[in-house]
């Protein structure tokens, strides 16, 4: 019985900093997640997770000036369809590895970050209809342009790829004799590999290729693979309201024109 | 001239002569003007503030805090139940320790931060889904078990004589640790306790794996989400700085705290 006294009052001081703990983090996440079985209605907080920075779909530094602090095509399209529903949107910056356990354990209500449609996805996750027509495609050094005109000429070649994504099971299932892969975080660390060197292609999502190449005039897509993927947005398997409030929100920007005016925003062109 | 002063002049020669090669070879083979660009280019680094400091300095220091309180309950608690004389008490306290000191605070943060939310479903309160208190718990379960160490090691170091004297005058076993026991203890293990602080500091940059939202950004964060959009690395260094600035006056302060307890023992 020697300090069972001293235990219990070390677990009310437990409790007591605990809660002090609590009443610390209210400030900043009252305004948190709904929870998923409940339907969405004006001025609650739709939380997202994004992959942030995935130019041109999702990027920024939190300092944009937009009601999230971020901008891109995806967030654009998200916020809009906020907007409709008079919802505040939040957006937490989520690695794209880590992103779907996010979704899984609530950090967010969903993902809105280039998330292709595959059978995997559609079997554990809420995903709307396709709002972007993506595909694959290889970038390499300006001076390699000639050498790897497709992914079989990078055999025996170290190639890059963003962990988790489409783009990496498309290279392990068409990896050229003697290929390693490179699995990197995020976009960015992808791009520095290709210019250091250290990787001799990335193969990751059209759009962010293409538009790194606009950017960036020692690198160019030497290859697009139409693997005829979309993108959606995707939700918790059992979040139906969710699910709704996005895929309608999609329907009714493409209807009234706010998608093509969006698009048009970001790839110099209508859809 | 003396044999000894002949020595410490080669010292000094051999010192110069090192710093010398260090610096030509850097100066002969670093690419001055693209690290000038990259990592200190001055109006990006003015850009940063009062940002970093209102939002990251702020925030490491909110999630270092909710660890470091919680780690010290932790700790204490843990500690206690290492000298209790109840085994299973021992070894549940032992398990802890063990366990949370051979693991690394990313696997916890990413456990805890995804395992509590799919673990409670919806018998989790959603503020303890937060990064608040779902990565600030995370880091508590990590800094208690060095915190316990630390703590027991302190409470070990109290003379015995001091609980011996407490009970002949007839007060309480727990009593005695309480009033006797701990206050001499944590004097001892103060500056520790604060090295565990300036750990912790740099552990709390791991918990934006768990998804982070502007607002809630740490330091390193905010450096690493702005230099990927901007392309510029200087907002690292200014992270960078932002944790010397923060750091350096604690570790002065141990030092002096650890002095100031070996002149109080002398």
């Amino acid at each position: 019985m020697r300090s069972v006294s001293v235990r219990i009052s070390a677990v009310i001081l437990a409790s007591g900093l605990v809660l002090s703990a609590c009443g610390d983090s209210k400030t900043d996440t009252a305004t948190a997640t709904a929870t998923a079985t409940e339907s969405w209605s004006s001025s609650k907080t739709l939380k997202i997770c994004s992959d942030i920075p995935y130019e041109p779909m999702e990027y920024g530094d939190g300092s944009e000036a937009t009601p999230s602090g971020y901008t891109g095509f995806d967030i654009d399209l998200v916020q809009k369809i906020a907007d409709d529903a008079k919802l505040k949107l939040s957006v937490s910056v989520t690695p794209f590895d880590g992103i779907f356990g996010a979704l899984n354990a609530k950090k967010c209500d969903a993902i809105v970050s280039s998330v292709s449609i595959n059978d995997e996805r559609k079997k554990n996750y809420g995903l709307t209809e396709g709002y972007y027509d993506s595909g694959q495609s290889l970038l390499v050094r300006k001076a390699d342009a000639d050498t790897y005109k497709t992914l079989p000429d990078l055999a025996g070649k170290n190639i890059g790829v963003q962990t988790g994504t489409t783009g990496e099971d498309y290279t392990k299932a068409n990896l050229p004799a003697g290929a390693t892969i490179t699995s990197l975080a995020d976009a960015p660390a992808l791009f520095a590999a290709l210019e250091s060197k250290k990787i001799d292609a990335v193969l990751q999502d059209l759009p962010v290729n293409l538009f790194r190449a606009t950017k960036n005039d020692q690198v160019t897509v030497s290859e697009k693979i139409d693997t005829k993927e979309q993108y959606a947005m995707a939700t918790r398997k059992d979040d139906a309201a969710t699910l709704k409030l996005l895929g309608d929100g999609i329907a009714k920007a493409k209807s009234d024109g706010s998608y093509d005016t969006i698009f048009e925003k970001y790839f110099g062109k209508k859809p | 001239m003396s044999r000894q002063r002949r020595n410490l002049i080669l010292q000094w020669l051999a010192f110069f002569a090192g710093i010398g090669v260090v610096v030509a070879f850097l100066a002969l083979t670093v690419e001055w003007s693209s690290l000038h660009r990259l990592f200190f280019d001055w109006a990006v680094f003015k850009d940063q503030f009062p940002n970093m400091i209102t939002e990251g300095i702020r925030n490491t220091l909110v999630y270092t805090s909710i660890g470091f309180g919680g780690g010290l309950v932790f700790g204490l608690i843990a500690a206690l139940m290492r000298r209790s004389s109840v085994p299973p008490a021992r070894a549940a306290a032992l398990a802890y320790v063990d366990v949370m000191r051979s693991l690394p605070a990313l696997l916890v943060i990413l456990i805890i931060g995804f395992g509590l939310p799919l673990a409670f479903g919806e018998n989790l309160p959603s503020w303890a889904n937060s990064n608040f208190a779902a990565g600030g718990f995370a880091l508590a379960m990590v800094a208690g078990a060095y915190m316990a160490e630390t703590i027991r090691a302190g409470l070990e170091a109290v003379p015995k004589g001091q609980t011996e004297a407490a009970r002949s005058l007839g007060m309480k076993s727990g009593q005695t640790t309480v009033t006797i026991v701990l206050p001499q203890a944590f004097r001892i293990i103060i500056p520790p306790l604060t090295n565990e602080f300036i750990l912790l500091l740099k552990d709390s940059s791991l918990i934006s794996v768990l998804g982070i939202v502007v607002g809630q950004r740490e330091l390193t964060t905010i450096g690493r989400q702005v230099s990927n959009s901007s392309g510029n690395y200087t907002p690292l260094i200014a992270a960078a700085l932002c944790y010397i600035c923060v750091t350096l006056p604690l570790t002065f302060l141990v030092r002096r705290l650890e002095r100031r307890a070996n002149a109080g023992s002398r």
